[in-house]
């Protein structure tokens, strides 16, 4: 099954979750399929992605030696058989795992920097932000009763919403704003799902002062599974796990290392350049994380002097 | 309010093509208003709360795509669902999220906000469709080449009077508002602009500017003949005019192989108009030319690189190391007769460099490169004494793809060289970028690995020199790169200058 194929497509990478399991026969139903990714997924709604070679490694995505899926010939609701190595399904390519490499994981880890420190990364990024509203949307005007301004306002309120339940630590107001956001922007990872992952690139270090959220979100998502897109759900569920993309994590350590300021700012602009709205959204949600972070840190501070 | 709304199911685009589609609706004469999203229940209730939520979108689910239009009053808004399917299918036929046209035509005329085009076509019709494009509108990348010296003069014309690009033909680099084309490197935005007809040549000098700290602005390919007597440096001159105009470029730098004289004369008259400090990199340049157009003048592709941060940042120029500890001992482990040196590239530019380091020092060097047919190497010859090839020449690619793309032929000749016993070491490059193979290091070392056991297995140490092109940014990194060399026995240079300053000292004359 490791025998290398010469006609086979050669897998570059893989998490875990395929090579751990790679004995294991699975039946994948095809989920979605954008230019460079295809999530399938297996019977227990679990999903699993193939990224072209271009993108960086992420959870429970294996990257394929492929510029893109545009020829593959598949289509959503279509079921894959498939073990390790052997095909995925008629007219499909077989794929090579034999030099796979392990996706390295990688932890965030903003939670242990100091409150100087997170001051400083979150003006960083502040000033990077400027002209990136969430959502791609700015703050429309009162007047404004276009659709689309009514989906930026109802973001920003939702945003706002998460904001206060998180800093006053308000569980009931929390999952109120769970219901607010999860879900809501247009793209298959909805603006506010892409700016609660920000938020989790924070939280979701046992050492942060919002820690509590995450199992409040895991329970949140095992109750609502059907709140937003498979895709985002995922995205969420590896976040709850501190498990991102690459690229995310490296933008994160940038920001709360003490490195160069220009090696920052790269990775702020990979991270950036993640989807139309998505890589601004997700540092707009780090950005509220790192806030949140230092004032929960004030609170708790001024509580135990109390 | 009246609308219409439909429903697509299962049916996935990433929020690019949304946006998109959205904004492109609300254009459509007689809409009023057009929204596209997935069918998740917080996008419904928004819709809801505008009373634009009929049964079949609150029957939508997390997969299926909403459509509503709201058209203007008077108007049925069933009339334009075609019209903004059509946005959809003619993105994505088979629910993905990019496009396809058939001709430039086609494309300009459904995104005609467009104002570039790569062109990558067979030769025999690249012109026709270059000027298809520029006559649109358009500028243009031209990645083909077997594009005739008279078309090239004809395009660069035209573009020059539109006031737009023409990159190419034969152009594989450029990084363009921060969009890196083909080859390119993934490199920090800066403030230093490139104008380069030499495709490796400017991949070398931004990869060396982006290690030393500073960033690209713009980095404009010309195409590798643009320096020639026939075609005058029209683009090399337009290129240094547009970078002078560009406010976010501090500092400009010139890479190219070595230009005719006539042409470098009129290069060098434009850099003294450009207002900014210009380095100027060709190889073979004239030096004191260079100073007297007040240039500032780089002997190597890491020398233009470092000059062009220092003019940015006010210091003094970095400078190259190689590992001289390293040499002595690869030369002190030599069995006699062992000294020549074969190399094996797939950079031009990169491969120039290091034979000249050759040359410099007056060794003989065969190669396919050269012009004297005395030290001239076809694809099938033997290598003798000092040797170099450039796999990325016509000869080796005619047929199959550029050795960036498929390492194999030369990853091959790797092996052949480990039979000869003067070989001292073999050196080689292993360029990264977005269009280059995805491990070029990885399908190498069996190769290297069984060249270094052809070796030992002769009682001789085969010195084997790599140097990776890229980034850490670049997929694969330039750091995973180099541990798979590293791992594998092989002595990994920092730049192509160090390259060629590295293989200049190890094959040093006795005296």
């Amino acid at each position: 099954m490791t025998q290398k194929d010469a006609g086979a497509i050669r897998v570059v990478s893989a998490d875990g979750v395929w090579l751990d399991d790679a004995h294991k026969p699975r039946r994948l139903v095809v989920d979605s399929i954008y230019h460079r990714a295809i999530n399938l997924q297996d019977e227990q709604g679990e999903l699993f992605t193939f990224a072209a070679r271009a993108l960086d490694d992420a959870p429970r995505t294996a990257r394929l030696d492929v510029h893109d899926f545009t020829t593959w010939p598949i289509h959503p609701g279509q079921y894959l058989n498939m073990t390790r190595g052997q095909t995925l399904g008629e007219q499909l390519p077989m794929l090579d795992w034999s030099a796979a490499r392990r996706r390295p994981r990688r932890i965030p880890a903003v939670a242990q920097a100091s409150s100087e420190v997170l001051e400083r990364a979150a003006s960083v990024l502040c000033r990077a932000l400027e002209q990136r509203p969430l959502g791609g949307a700015a703050k429309p005007s009162p007047g404004d009763t276009s659709i689309a301004a009514h989906f930026a306002r109802s973001m920003y309120q939702a945003a706002d919403a998460l904001h206060l339940a998180v800093i006053n630590r308000d569980s009931a107001r929390l999952q109120q704003a769970f219901d607010a956001a999860i879900g809501l922007g247009p793209g298959s990872t909805p603006s506010l799902d892409d700016f609660l992952t920000g938020i989790l690139l924070v939280a979701s270090h046992s050492d942060s002062s919002m820690h509590f959220m995450v199992d409040q979100l895991r329970g949140y998502l095992r109750r609502h599974p059907a709140k937003t897109t498979s895709v985002s759900r995922a995205m969420l569920t590896a976040a709850l796990n501190a498990d991102f993309s690459t690229t995310l994590v490296r933008v994160a350590n940038a920001l709360v290392s003490s490195g160069a300021e220009n090696e920052t700012d790269f990775w702020i602009n990979a991270a950036l350049g993640i989807g139309h709205s998505s890589g601004s959204d997700i540092l707009t949600g780090l950005l509220a994380g790192l806030e949140m972070e230092q004032e929960l840190r004030g609170y708790l501070c001024l509580s135990q002097q109390w | 309010m009246s609308i219409t709304a439909v429903v697509k199911k299962n049916t996935y685009f990433d929020s690019v093509s949304l946006m998109r589609i959205s904004t492109q609706a609300n254009t459509i004469e007689g809409i009023e208003q057009a929204f596209v999203a997935m069918g998740t229940e917080m996008n419904k209730a928004v819709l809801d709360n505008l009373n634009l939520l009929d049964d079949q979108l609150r029957a939508a689910g997390t997969g299926d795509l909403m459509m509503v239009v709201v058209p203007a009053p008077g108007l049925d808004g069933g009339q334009f669902i075609g019209q903004i399917e059509q946005l959809l299918t003619a993105k994505a036929p088979t629910g993905d999220s990019d496009i396809v046209y058939k001709t430039i035509a086609g494309a300009k005329e459904a995104i005609p906000e467009a104002n570039f085009a790569v062109i990558a076509v067979n030769g025999a019709f690249a012109a026709s469709e270059a000027r298809k494009a520029l006559n649109g509108g358009l500028n243009v990348m031209l990645f083909s080449d077997n594009v005739s010296v008279e078309d090239e003069i004809s395009l660069k014309q035209l573009a020059h009077d539109k006031g737009l690009l023409m990159m190419g033909p034969d152009c594989g680099t450029a990084i363009i508002n921060n969009v890196g084309l083909a080859f390119s490197n993934n490199v920090r935005p800066g403030y230093i602009g490139v104008v380069a007809a030499s495709g490796t040549g400017s991949q070398e000098v931004s990869v060396q500017i982006h290690a030393l700290g500073a960033g690209i602005s713009q980095l404009i390919g010309t195409g590798g003949r643009d320096l020639s007597a026939e075609v005058g440096g029209i683009m090399m001159i337009d290129g240094i005019r547009m970078l002078a105009a560009d406010p976010d470029t501090k500092v400009i730098t010139l890479v190219s192989k070595p230009p005719a004289p006539e042409t470098e004369a009129k290069v060098l008259e434009e850099i003294a108009k450009a207002g900014k400090p210009v380095v100027v990199y060709f190889i073979g340049g004239d030096e004191e030319a260079v100073a007297k157009a007040g240039g500032h003048f780089a002997a190597s592709s890491f020398s233009a690189a470092a000059q062009a941060v220092a003019l940015l940042d006010g210091g003094s120029p970095a400078e190259t190391n190689i590992d001289a500890e390293r040499i002595a001992a690869v030369r002190a482990n030599a069995q006699e007769g062992q000294q020549y040196i074969r190399g094996l590239f797939c950079g031009g530019t990169l491969a120039d460099e290091s034979m000249y380091a050759l040359l410099a020092d007056d060794h003989q060097v065969y190669s396919n490169m050269g012009k004297d047919p005395a030290f001239r190497l076809g694809p099938n010859d033997q290598s003798r004494e000092h040797s170099f090839l450039d796999f990325g020449e016509d000869e080796f690619t005619n047929g199959r793809p550029h050795p960036m793309i498929d390492p194999s032929l030369r990853a091959q000749r790797v092996a052949a060289e480990a039979e000869d016993p003067s070989v001292l070491a073999i050196v080689m490059d292993f360029v990264l970028g977005y269009g280059a193979h995805e491990d070029p290091v990885g399908a190498t070392i069996p190769y290297i690995k069984q060249a270094k056991e052809t070796a030992a297995a002769q009682g001789r140490e085969l010195e084997i020199i790599g140097y990776v092109l890229g980034t850490d940014a670049d997929a694969p990194s330039r750091q995973a790169q180099i541990k798979q060399l590293l791992d594998a026995g092989v002595t990994v240079t920092a730049s192509s200058t160090a390259t060629g300053q590295t293989i200049r000292a190890l094959a040093a004359k006795e005296n």
